[in-house]
């Protein structure tokens, strides 16, 4: 490991040194801010309330309505509705911008030019409430909308890279490492591990054993449980068959071609098309984004980390382990992986950009993300409906550039600090 | 090489096998009741008798027209209760429902008595009163509709014992009806008193050989020839079924889009190899110059703009009445067509103005990605020792640069045909939204909005046809461009 260290160190100190590197670091760091304190920093709540004595939070707590009472009289604000701006409250804090992401605003709607400044009736000066970015149709504020569109493409940005990862590491190293001839199972075992798995997927999803214990339906989550549970057992039951002296010859398992051919045909879904077809199959969800394209995109990944696996499997150090007979799977954790991990980081930088890209243009077209989800795509497709409304297309979209460019100016740093051949040239 | 090209087209066939799973199994997954959309909803009430069976006669058509009662796959993994005539419960719920109890009891037998004592009381039970009404007869016959129809769909124990109470309760005063009820009831306590239940945990693998899968993917007659066919000829052929929306073959309503489609994808990919390819030699020739910088970071920033905005910019900028109106916003020739007497040239002519702005928005995406590349082949080509002994011998810097070291950067570009193609074609449904182009991803998200899932599938399993070809045209490319490459099995 002694070997790693000492690269990664001197990686770090070339990277410090890189000025666009840390310029877009530290946009990258303030956009994820910004996307962790939406609700703070743009709400059409407003984050503490003094009215009539009492003292209220509507942008922090979570309860949904106010029953308050003073001077013997009741009165019942319902947080989400509750037209704040209007309340005569004695004292008011609002967050930097005192607009929701896509709550309609009578005051201002119609696409009204960036620097509008509504007439409020509040005690706070109406300059406060300016929108500094426009609005749109309903009055939606644009910078609000930016704001928490920045959350909708940073959490599918990192959520379905983080599962591409997950995949084409796995799948990179196993074929990398094992290449076709080094992974070797008994013919017992191989059987044993069809069989229960098959048969697992028949009791959970055919014959439905889980309705003995939860009678009345089952969801997604606890059917997968299900299943990992059912195999693990069946495998445990099967497990003396492997014992059989007939099926204990080894057999070959030609990894790398299988999992290059599985790649090969991964590669060749058209993305954008799938998620298409997705979306008219099921109902529009965040989460299906996000699994779709981490389905999808781990090819690039996998075929790295399967070269750079190459790379150090034929190295000293790995001989040297696999002299003193550790076992593979060890080896390819612990001693392969750790050195073959620069490639994967470039590529998940470039990755989450793409897939930023991504998200922004479903969201354009309505397809896919649900509706009510704040997003970049979705003001820009708004903004299309009337070509006056430049400040729709404008914003957002130089904000796509922005995180975008940032995210591919980290990978271009990165890649630049790992080849050496760049450093000298 | 040979053998390689022929190995090449083999792996063809399971992707696209995939690619057409996937698309069917969507097919069958689509929410929604493919007969409702073609035939409409059904009524709550018939009129005479006469016109239930009718009715009924039309859907069991419809169905076998459509091969709706057919099993889904050539082979099925399922519990030994399941009888294999399972798959000819049309309805979605009501086949769910059948699936539920013949898990809890376990007897074939006994499901199917069960639910045709149901079929035989709603039966009853939608036939008009026979005199006029007079006591609410109508509207108690409405309820036990009703609670009938939802106990065909019901998979759920006490949900069922409810229900059956209830009917018991409202059939007593109709004789003809509460006879059937009585029989429902008796089913049901056969069902539940069965004593079969092994038959639910014990798999069996069934073989279904006329199947909804073979069936889409071969159509109806012979499955090589063809011949016989009488409603579809199979995807393989061509036919992907009828548009929910329009009632027209989806492969009519397609064949004219395709095109537009392949021609922006084609001449974008040309038009960004004739761009990138002179700015990447420039940029590696002149490397660590000024143009290089400058070339790379314009090129960087282009790539990391989405081409859907740059189009929404390019339409506001430059086909904007109010800013700039050089080209028109949308659509691909005049809003009333050609002139009929235009020629081929004419009509390129006419329609020039409608492409200039979506290749831009198509072509810059590439733009930067092949730029990069020609750069980088080339910086590695100009450090090999055959450019040095050609500039020593003298050679013209002009034929040094373009005969020997651009010859040996071709290969990385022509491996990123694969990428750059399909990345076309995908990019078609976003800037054909953008511009209106009438081609494949406009009618694709047409299709997604109004639910219409023949031609949703069909586009999905086009497009992967496209790219999976994508793949290969550059794979060939590669193996014919590069004589050292041995392609040994």
């Amino acid at each position: 490991m002694a070997a790693a260290d000492r690269s990664s160190s001197r990686l770090s100190q070339r990277l410090k040194q890189n000025r666009l590197f840390r310029f877009a670091l530290s946009v990258l760091t303030v956009a994820a801010l910004v996307a962790l304190l939406a609700p703070l920093l743009a709400n059409h709540k407003p984050l503490y309330v003094q009215y009539h004595g009492h003292h209220l939070f509507p942008a922090l707590s979570w309860q949904k309505v106010y029953r308050l009472e003073h001077e013997g009289r009741h009165e019942v604000l319902i947080v989400q509705t509750t037209d704040w701006k209007q309340l005569k409250a004695s004292r008011i804090l609002w967050p930097p911008v005192p607009y929701g992401p896509v709550q309609s605003d009578f005051r201002s709607a119609g696409y009204r030019p960036p620097l509008y400044c509504p007439e409020v009736q509040t005690g706070a000066s109406s300059f406060f409430f300016c929108h500094w970015l426009g609005t749109g149709k309903r009055g939606n504020d644009v910078l609000a909308g930016i704001i928490y569109g920045m959350r909708t493409s940073l959490l599918v940005g990192i959520g379905s890279v983080a599962l591409a990862l997950l995949l084409g590491v796995l799948i990179g190293a196993v074929s990398g490492f094992f290449g076709d001839r080094q992974l070797r199972i008994s013919i017992g075992r191989l059987l044993v591990w069809i069989i229960a798995w098959v048969l697992a997927w028949f009791y959970v999803f055919q014959a439905d054993v889980l309705r003995l214990l939860w009678p009345d339906g089952t969801g997604v989550w606890l059917r997968l449980i299900g299943l990992l549970v059912v195999a693990a057992l069946l495998l445990f039951l099967l497990h003396p068959l492997t014992l059989l002296p007939v099926l204990k010859q080894r057999v070959r398992l030609p990894a790398d071609t299988l999992l290059s051919r599985f790649t090969e045909i991964v590669l060749a879904l058209p993305l954008l098309y799938l998620l298409v077809m997705l979306a008219a199959v099921s109902k529009p969800s965040l989460w299906n984004v996000i699994w779709i394209i981490g389905l999808t995109g781990w090819t690039g990944i996998a075929r790295l980390v399967r070269a750079e696996v190459m790379r150090v499997r034929e190295l000293d150090f790995i001989r040297a382990a696999r002299l003193l007979g550790l076992s593979p799977w060890r080896i390819l954790w612990r001693h392969v992986l750790p050195n073959a991990w620069s490639p994967v980081l470039v590529s998940a930088a470039f990755g989450i950009g793409n897939v930023i890209l991504a998200e922004s243009a479903l969201s354009f077209l309505g397809i896919g993300m649900p509706a009510e989800v704040p997003s970049w795509g979705a003001l820009i497709s708004s903004g299309r409906e009337n070509m006056q409304a430049w400040w729709l297309i404008v914003f957002p979209g130089l904000c796509i550039v922005a995180v975008v460019l940032c995210f591919n100016l980290v990978g271009e740093a990165l890649r630049d600090a790992m080849d050496p051949r760049h450093a000298a040239r | 090489m040979l053998s390689y090209v022929l190995r090449r087209l083999l792996w063809f066939i399971p992707t696209l096998l995939i690619i057409s799973l996937l698309g069917f199994y969507a097919s069958v997954l689509a929410p929604g009741d493919p007969l409702q959309r073609l035939i409409g909803e059904e009524p709550d009430e018939y009129p005479t008798a006469g016109l239930r069976l009718l009715r009924d006669q039309e859907r069991r058509q419809w169905i076998q027209r459509m091969g709706l009662d057919l099993p889904v796959f050539y082979l099925e993994l399922v519990p030994l209760a399941f009888p294999d005539t399972l798959h000819r419960i049309y309805d979605r719920n009501e086949r769910r429902a059948a699936r539920y109890w013949l898990l809890q009891s376990g007897s074939g037998d006994r499901v199917y008595r069960y639910r045709q004592a149901l079929h035989q009381a709603l039966l009853q039970a939608e036939m008009p009163p026979a005199e006029p009404d007079t006591s609410g007869a109508a509207g108690q016959k409405m309820e036990l509709r009703t609670g009938l129809r939802r106990l065909l769909t019901s998979h759920s124990k006490t949900e069922t014992d409810i229900l059956l109470n209830q009917l018991y309760g409202q059939s007593r005063s109709d004789t003809a009806i509460g006879q059937r009820v009585q029989a429902v009831r008796d089913a049901y306590a056969a069902l539940l008193n069965s004593s079969e239940h092994w038959k639910a945990y014990v798999p069996v693998v069934r073989f279904h050989m006329p199947n909804q899968y073979h069936r889409w993917l071969f159509g109806d007659g012979h499955w090589l020839s063809g011949s016989g066919a009488t409603e579809t000829r199979g995807v393989l052929r061509g036919d992907f079924g009828i548009s929910y929306a329009s009632h027209r073959p989806v492969s009519e309503l397609l064949s004219g889009r395709i095109g537009w489609s392949v021609l922006f994808a084609l001449l974008s990919t040309l038009l960004a190899y004739l761009i990138s390819v002179p700015v990447g030699v420039h940029a590696a020739v002149r490397h660590g110059k000024r143009f290089d910088h400058l070339s790379s970071l314009i090129l960087f920033v282009l790539n990391s703009m989405p081409s859907f905005w740059v189009g929404s910019l390019l339409i506001l900028l430059l086909a904007n009445p109010a800013v700039l109106a050089l080209f028109p916003a949308s659509g691909i020739m005049p809003a009333g067509g050609y002139p009929p007497d235009a020629g081929l040239l004419k009509r390129m002519l006419i329609s020039l103005p409608y492409v200039v702005l979506p290749l831009i928005a198509y072509t810059y995406g590439s733009l930067a990605f092949l730029s990069r590349m020609t750069r980088q082949a080339m910086l590695e080509a100009l450090h090999q020792d055959y450019v040095r002994t050609a500039r020593a011998k003298g050679l013209p810097e002009r034929l040094v640069i373009w005969r020997h070291a651009f010859r040996n950067s071709l290969l990385p570009l022509i491996t990123v045909f694969s990428h750059v193609f399909p990345a076309a074609i995908g990019g078609s449904v976003v800037l054909e939204t953008v511009f209106s182009i009438p081609g494949m991803g406009l009618e694709a998200v047409r299709a997604v909005t109004t639910q219409d899932f023949p031609v949703v599938v069909a586009v999905f399993t086009l497009a992967g046809l496209f790219s999976v070809t994508g793949f290969l045209v550059a794979d060939l490319l590669y193996a014919v461009a590069d004589p050292r490459i041995k392609y040994r099995s």
